[in-house]
């Protein structure tokens, strides 16, 4: 009695739940959304901007085209009278065309004739001529005056491209790949899985491990929710050629694992499984993975071998040693 | 002392052989690397995490956590033992969310709630669980200085010598530390129904 308590808390926490190392090792490779921290350049361009906003108080006119941007946001103002408060970061729009691209914290505040916009997710245009104003988000979702409004497929009326022109010009490589993470989240939360497997796809593009965990992610995608194991699988040999001794290398083999077993490859799954086991000896997949080689060999009519991994396996093979004692 | 102190011992001596190149590659950006250092060193500290006092429903943002850090600073490791290092750094999370903790239960009270969402189960377990949130709830009521070196005294099986480096304190230290933690965990076991 005198030392129970020792082995019960010893017992007890001696091993971490099932599949809690893989969960952390995912989170650790998850995007995190970071306040934008502006680079010196980037904070040059801003202050010139507001300073040249701030210049053109009181005039007629609008002012010229002028962009600039935060790691989160692009913001283009196309011949557009406006005003800039960073310290809310605020715009008030006057006359003219905005177009922002905001895709991470702090959110942009838009005042546009009395109407409040906030924007924390989403690309759009905001037009202001005379007494009309147009607010229309083109990818993502904004709040205006505290209701939701969600982008459309269709363009909105008297928005064209045109009008994002500017903005896309103006987006450095680092924010394109923010904005399509942050595309790919608001998409999965959609359940609209093309346009997340896409948005994926763009960031997929660049060689850091963001990349790394996009691509993987997009094969999941595909993979779960599109049930097309042929072009997952396509997507994990892309990942393993491109990152072959990236972080995720475990987390790709399984999946692509998985794959192959919804297609019925007995073949590939005994070898890749033969392969994940000598590759990563310590993975807490490990029994997993030899029950996949188990039920690809005996699919394949290859008993002998089959059952000498079962015998390896011991109790943990299950219903395959009854199979083995036939 | 513990058994499960030269098996410990064993494994962590085995982890060092291989570390020296294994830190050098992950600081050259090998993300295999990085794999193996983790997988190395994950259930280590979890363990660590757990048996400071954190309860399991933290325990695995705190391990997140420790590694985050430990991925962002590897750089600044200056060698020696790595699990020495890592140690301090769950050490250093799970004190800070334990404050963070205390802080919550006081205007909250919400230790209670979250003992009262267990489900059924068999008496043994309930029994196991009940111990286990007694002393977690010890040893978060013990100052940190006194629960690392309780923690590592009786619940790792470490020796005084290894707790001195764990810690960063010097031996006599630690004995007096591990006398007062034993005083006071006594006391708190005996008012909460657990014979110490």
């Amino acid at each position: 009695m005198k030392t129970q308590w020792r082995e019960v808390v010893r017992a007890e926490t001696e091993h971490p739940p099932q599949g809690a190392k893989a969960r952390v090792w995912r989170a650790l490779h998850e995007p995190k959304l970071a306040a934008p921290r502006r680079a010196p350049w980037v904070l040059s361009l801003t202050l010139a901007a507001t300073a040249g906003i701030a210049l053109t108080l009181g005039l007629r006119t609008p002012t010229e085209s002028r962009t600039w941007a935060t790691s989160g946001s692009v913001v283009a103002l196309a011949n557009a009278n406006a005003t800039f408060d960073p310290a809310s970061n605020t715009l008030t729009l006057k006359q003219g065309t905005v177009a922002a691209s905001v895709w991470a914290q702090p959110a942009l505040r838009l005042n546009v004739h009395g109407r409040q916009v906030e924007v924390e997710a989403a690309e759009l245009v905001v037009k202001a001529a005379g007494d009309t104003v147009v607010i229309a988000p083109t990818q993502g979702w904004i709040l205006v005056d505290g209701e939701r409004v969600e982008a459309t497929a269709a363009a909105p009326a008297g928005v064209s491209r045109s009008d994002l022109a500017p903005l896309q010009a103006r987006v450095p490589s680092d924010v394109a790949n923010r904005q399509a993470q942050r595309r790919a989240e608001l998409a999965v939360e959609g359940h609209r899985w093309e346009e997340a497997v896409h948005a994926l796809d763009e960031v997929g593009h660049s060689g850091t491990l963001a990349a790394e965990a996009a691509v993987l992610r997009k094969g999941e995608l595909e993979l779960r929710q599109l049930n097309d194991a042929h072009r997952a699988l396509a997507t994990f040999d892309e990942a393993a050629t491109r990152f072959p001794r990236g972080s995720l290398a475990q987390e790709r083999e399984l999946s692509a694992l998985e794959a192959l077993v919804k297609l019925e490859q007995w073949n590939d799954v005994a070898r890749r499984a033969g392969d994940f086991r000598a590759t990563f000896p310590k993975s807490e997949r490990t029994l997993e993975v030899q029950r996949a080689q188990v039920s690809a060999l005996l699919q394949l009519g290859r008993h002998d071998e089959a059952c000498l991994l079962v015998r390896a396996l011991g109790p943990a093979a299950g219903e395959f040693r009854r199979t083995c004692q036939k | 002392m513990v058994p499960q102190a030269a098996s410990e011992d064993a494994e962590t001596t085995r982890a060092f052989g291989e570390l020296d190149p294994l830190v050098e590659r992950c600081r050259e950006g090998d993300g295999a690397a990085w794999r193996t250092l983790y997988d190395l060193h994950f259930d280590f500290a979890w363990r660590s995490a757990r048996r400071l006092g954190l309860p399991e429903a933290d325990a695995e943002d705190a391990v997140q956590e420790a590694f985050e850090v430990v991925f962002s600073r590897l750089n600044q490791f200056e060698g020696g033992r790595f699990t020495t290092w890592l140690f301090r750094i769950v050490a250093n999370v799970v004190a800070s969310r334990l404050r963070r903790r205390k802080v919550r239960d006081f205007f909250g009270n919400l230790l209670q709630a979250s003992h009262s969402d267990e489900g059924p189960s068999h008496s043994g377990r309930v029994e196991a669980r009940r111990t286990l949130q007694v002393v977690e709830t010890i040893l978060q009521k013990l100052s940190r200085e006194k629960r690392e070196v309780f923690a590592l005294f009786e619940l790792e099986g470490r020796t005084h010598e290894e707790i001195a480096e764990l810690v960063d304190a010097r031996i006599e230290t630690v004995r007096t530390r591990l006398f007062y933690a034993r005083r006071e965990f006594e006391q708190h076991a005996r008012r909460m129904g657990v014979e110490p």
